[in-house]
């Protein structure tokens, strides 16, 4: 992996998203790499063994074997190591009451996967340009969520 | 003159004139003496003889180798009535034996050395008057010359000086007694000399009054011995009698006087007596005294003592008196006088008697006296008038004093009010009488209503009452009992009461256990089988009391039954059937979670693969749009939309099973609060249809807000669904309070206060007829293809209003539109 590249981590157990989360970024054509793990402990094993390259940004899904994303992110915001890395949550829930306690717990974005293709492009597209953007570790609330 | 002169006629001549010693030697016979005739005396003898015979002073001469006595009338006294006279012409051993040792000596001393020798108030005791007399003397032995100037006698010129010195000896002896009655009188005696009132003579108790030594003040002057006097007016005193020559006499003057080194004060009794010459002129002054520091002290003592007595007894506020041994009363504190009113003068002797209330006096005055006669303590209750003319009751008593030969002093009495007491008792005894009647028909009536009792009991048909013995033996028995277990008295009466319960029941001391509960308790209450005569069973109600007597112990127990089968059987009908409900509301409960967790995790799980064939169709529209046919192009977009529909399905059941659980907490808050979020969520559809939504002044409200916010949402969407097409959206949002009693309806509860929310819109409204339908799940009015919609989002707001306590009921009319009216009830 090039150094100039815009290092994307996926953490997700569902083929069919990985899938659809790698050819919209390809569609993109970002100057992106994209890694893919598909469990919590998987994703925790990366990070450590990847110090101190981490990736630029984490896309994580909650419904997960092994490790639930939820305990993940908490791990990695607890960790003084992984603390700076901006973790989007991935998920199909649209439970207000898990976005708030995922935002208290220091998540940067969340993305509800989209049922349509090209909006799943346009969050990817969105969210990458906003980490790219911005340096601080956290949105406000009314921008934690990210719409197509 | 011729010195050796003879002539014989005139030689006597010496003789002449010269008294009866004269005459007596001119008569002597003198010559049978060694002188020989007078008229051959020498001129010598003759001269000294005429100087002595015409001497008034008395003088005796001593001549010659004999000492032949001569002596003139001057001295004949001397020698006394009986004894030496006459002398004359007597040798001097002769006339003086009995002294001669001591004369004699003298004689030759002066005759030997020719010079006199003087004595005065010398004893020398001679015989005279018939017998030995001390006689004392003056005297002077002087040379005697003859006609050759040689010594041939003495002359003694003497004075017999007895008197004057017996006299002085008296006088000597006298002062020597005074001084010794002085000094061993019983009162203190000092002499002061002179107007310094120099102490002269001081005894020994005057030297103890003063506390000094003999030699510290005798021949001092009093101030200088005793300076400690100088102010204290003493030497003022001793000035005065010594001016005035008047005796001054005090007692108890009170002295200030340092002894062993301390000022004491010591009280005096003395008096100062002036000292006068023959002339009556002052010389001195005695002072007598005597101290009287102790008792004056425990004099003082003793008058404090009374001092404090008094006022001790003067501020009891009991009487308190004293009397003579006599029974004469002659004191009497403060209160005595502030109580009647009346002046010691009043009270003294008999007096007191006038406060006695008349009809007591006799009885006073007799009890009184008796106490008198015999010494014995005085009590009596009797009443004493007091100034404003009440009597009251009094307790008086009084005791003897007696000193330390038993012998009576006097007595000293008290009286203390009681007419409290006596009026209470009075009282009390009244009341006891009272009390006794009241017992006494009270008793009777006890009897009767015994009686009575007992008829009752026997009677009383639906309890069974029973009266066991302290072992649990049947003793009474009634109707009622009888009814219930079906024993007849005489059959039951002595039997142990165990009887009436089951086997079991018995086995395992049952009965025991409920007859010791009474006994601790008072009281065992119990319900359980009992067995019948007829050995069915029936369900009682016991109550077992212990009867106490008056010790406390347990003498029986009262046992009263009563039948409750028919409730019994009542009861666990009901409790059969109130099980029944609890279990079926338990499965309820538990298919209910079961659906709501279904529900929503079916709803959650079931997005996933949905969302997936949302996805992958979207894929094959955007990437094979060319080669699809048309027909295929028309049954992939039906395929999208039923995707889409089961996409709202899913969702909007995921938000009803939601209001299941109340999630958040309930907060108070301004209801436009929640209306301006959902406004803002619908900005966009909002501005499409031209919507104007009219709030008017807000209610607080105790809700939570993320329910209320999907009910706004609802209702909302609803009316912008359901718009007329051919008018811009008009909602109207109003609140208001209201009272229970004042709404129409059953759930309404009468005094709660409601929040009143209606929510009205201008849309296709519906026909009244449904206004219940409506809120029920997936119920739709119309079909999908005019208004989509998955039938939920009403009965979410029904379930919401229903989580708030709350009512709902709607209104329509078709074609003008719809009124939603929420009640929330106010939380206190």
């Amino acid at each position: 992996m090039a150094n100039s590249d815009f290092h994307i981590l996926l953490a997700d157990d569902d083929e069919d998203d990985c899938m659809f989360f790698k050819e919209a970024l390809d569609e993109l054509s970002l100057c992106a790499t994209l890694k893919t793990v598909n469990n919590g402990v998987e994703l925790m094993d990366f990070l450590e063994n990847n110090l101190p390259n981490l990736p630029q940004v984490l896309f994580l899904d909650l419904n997960m074997p092994r490790k639930s994303g939820t305990e993940c992110l908490s791990e990695i915001k607890q960790c003084e190591k992984f603390r700076h890395l901006p973790v989007i949550i991935y998920s199909t829930s649209s439970n207000i009451d898990v976005m708030d306690q995922l935002y208290r717990q220091g998540a940067q974005y969340y993305i509800r996967k989209p049922a349509d293709f090209s909006n799943l492009k346009t969050v990817i597209s969105r969210t990458i340009d906003l980490i790219k953007q911005k340096r601080v570790l956290q949105s406000s609330r009314e921008e934690f969520v990210i719409q197509p | 003159m011729k010195l050796n002169s003879t002539h014989k006629a005139n030689n006597l001549s010496f003789l002449e004139n010269s008294g009866q010693m004269g005459e007596l030697i001119r008569e002597m016979d003198w010559d049978t003496t060694t002188l020989g005739q007078i008229s051959d005396w020498p001129v010598s003898l003759r001269t000294t003889l005429a100087i002595i015979l015409h001497s008034s002073y008395p003088m005796f001469l001593f001549w010659g180798d004999e000492l032949i006595c001569f002596y003139n009338d001057a001295y004949r006294p001397s020698l006394g009535i009986e004894g030496k006279h006459p002398a004359i012409g007597k040798s001097g051993k002769e006339v003086w034996p009995e002294i001669w040792d001591y004369i004699g000596p003298l004689i030759n001393e002066v005759v030997t050395t020719a010079k006199p020798v003087s004595y005065n108030d010398q004893l020398v005791p001679f015989y005279r008057n018939g017998s030995m007399e001390d006689i004392y003397w003056t005297f002077c032995y002087s040379a005697a010359f003859d006609d050759y100037g040689k010594v041939n006698g003495v002359v003694v010129t003497c004075t017999e000086t007895t008197e004057t010195v017996i006299t002085k000896k008296e006088l000597q002896e006298s002062e020597r007694r005074l001084r010794t009655m002085i000094a061993q009188a019983p009162v203190s005696i000092a002499i002061f000399q002179g107007k310094d009132h120099v102490t002269e003579l001081v005894n020994s108790l005057a030297l103890e009054m003063w506390g000094r030594m003999e030699d510290e003040v005798l021949g001092q002057p009093l101030l200088e011995a005793m300076p400690e006097l100088e102010t204290q007016g003493i030497k003022e005193l001793l000035d005065e009698v010594y001016s005035t020559t008047k005796t001054f006499s005090t007692s108890e003057f009170p002295m200030q006087i340092m002894r062993k080194g301390k000022l004491n004060m010591a009280y005096l009794n003395f008096s100062f007596e002036p000292l006068l010459d023959n002339n009556g002129k002052i010389e001195g002054i005695m002072a007598l005294g005597i101290e009287v520091t102790n008792q004056v002290i425990s004099r003082k003592k003793i008058e404090e003592s009374e001092k404090k007595f008094r006022l001790l007894a003067d501020s009891l506020p009991q009487f308190v008196w004293t009397s003579d041994p006599q029974g004469n009363l002659n004191y009497f504190n403060q209160s005595v006088y502030e109580y009647s009113g009346l002046l010691p003068d009043h009270l003294i002797n008999k007096g007191w008697l006038q406060m006695v209330h008349p009809d007591d006096r006799a009885m006073n005055i007799k009890i009184w006296e008796d106490s008198i006669a015999t010494g014995k303590d005085f009590l009596l209750e009797h009443r004493f008038r007091r100034h404003d003319g009440e009597y009251r009751w009094q307790l008086s008593r009084a005791k003897p004093q007696r000193n330390d030969d038993g012998i009576i002093n006097m007595w000293v009495g008290s009286s203390t009010d009681i007419q409290e007491q006596k009026i209470f008792l009075d009282e009390l005894e009244k009341q006891v009488q009272k009390r006794t009647a009241e017992l006494v028909e009270l008793n009777d009536s006890l009897k009767k209503s015994e009686q009575r009792y007992h008829l009752m009991v026997e009677e009383v048909q639906d309890y069974a009452i029973i009266y066991l013995n302290p072992d649990g033996i049947v003793e009474n028995w009634n109707t009622g009992a009888e009814k219930i277990k079906g024993y007849k008295a005489e059959e039951i009466i002595g039997r142990d009461f165990s009887n009436f319960y089951t086997e079991e029941d018995r086995n395992s001391g049952l009965p025991k256990r409920l007859l010791g509960l009474a006994a601790r308790k008072g009281k065992a209450v119990h319900e359980g089988w009992r067995l019948r005569k007829d050995n069915t069973l029936f369900w009682a109600s016991v109550v077992i009391t212990a009867v106490h007597n008056e010790k406390k112990e347990v003498i029986g127990y009262s046992k009263v039954t009563h039948d409750l089968t028919a409730k019994k059987e009542a009861d666990d009908a009901l409790k059969e059937k109130k099980a029944e409900l609890e279990q079926k509301n338990i499965e309820l409960q538990k298919m209910n979670k079961e659906l709501q967790s279904f529900a929503y995790i079916s709803s959650h799980d079931l997005q996933e693969p949905l969302r997936k064939i949302q996805t992958f169709a979207s894929r094959i529209i955007e990437k094979d749009q060319d080669t699809l046919s048309e027909n295929g192009k028309y049954l992939f977009k039906r395929m999208q939309l039923s995707a889409e529909r089961m996409q709202s399905l899913i969702d909007d059941l995921l938000a009803y099973s939601r209001t299941h659980h109340l999630e958040g907490d309930f907060e108070k808050i301004n209801l436009n609060l929640i209306i301006e979020q959902v406004k803002q969520d619908l900005s966009e559809e909002l501005l499409q249809k031209n919507a104007i939504i009219e709030t008017d002044n807000t209610c607080i409200v105790n809700i939570i807000p993320f329910q209320f916010k999907q009910l706004f949402y609802n209702l909302l969407s609803n009316s912008l669904k359901f718009s007329n097409p051919e008018k811009p959206v008009h909602i109207t949002i109003k609140n208001e309070y209201v009272y229970g009693n004042s709404l129409e309806g059953e759930n309404f509860v009468d005094d709660t206060k409601y929040c009143h929310i209606t929510f009205s819109d201008n849309g296709i409204g519906f026909e009244q007829k449904y206004s219940e339908k409506i809120f029920e799940l997936f119920q739709r009015l119309y079909g999908r293809t005019e208004y989509p919609g998955t039938g939920i989002g009403l009965a979410i707001i029904k379930r919401i209003v229903e989580n708030h306590h709350g009512i709902i009921t709607a209104q329509g009319e078709l074609g003008k539109g719809a009124t939603f009216n929420l009640y929330l009830p106010e939380e206190d």
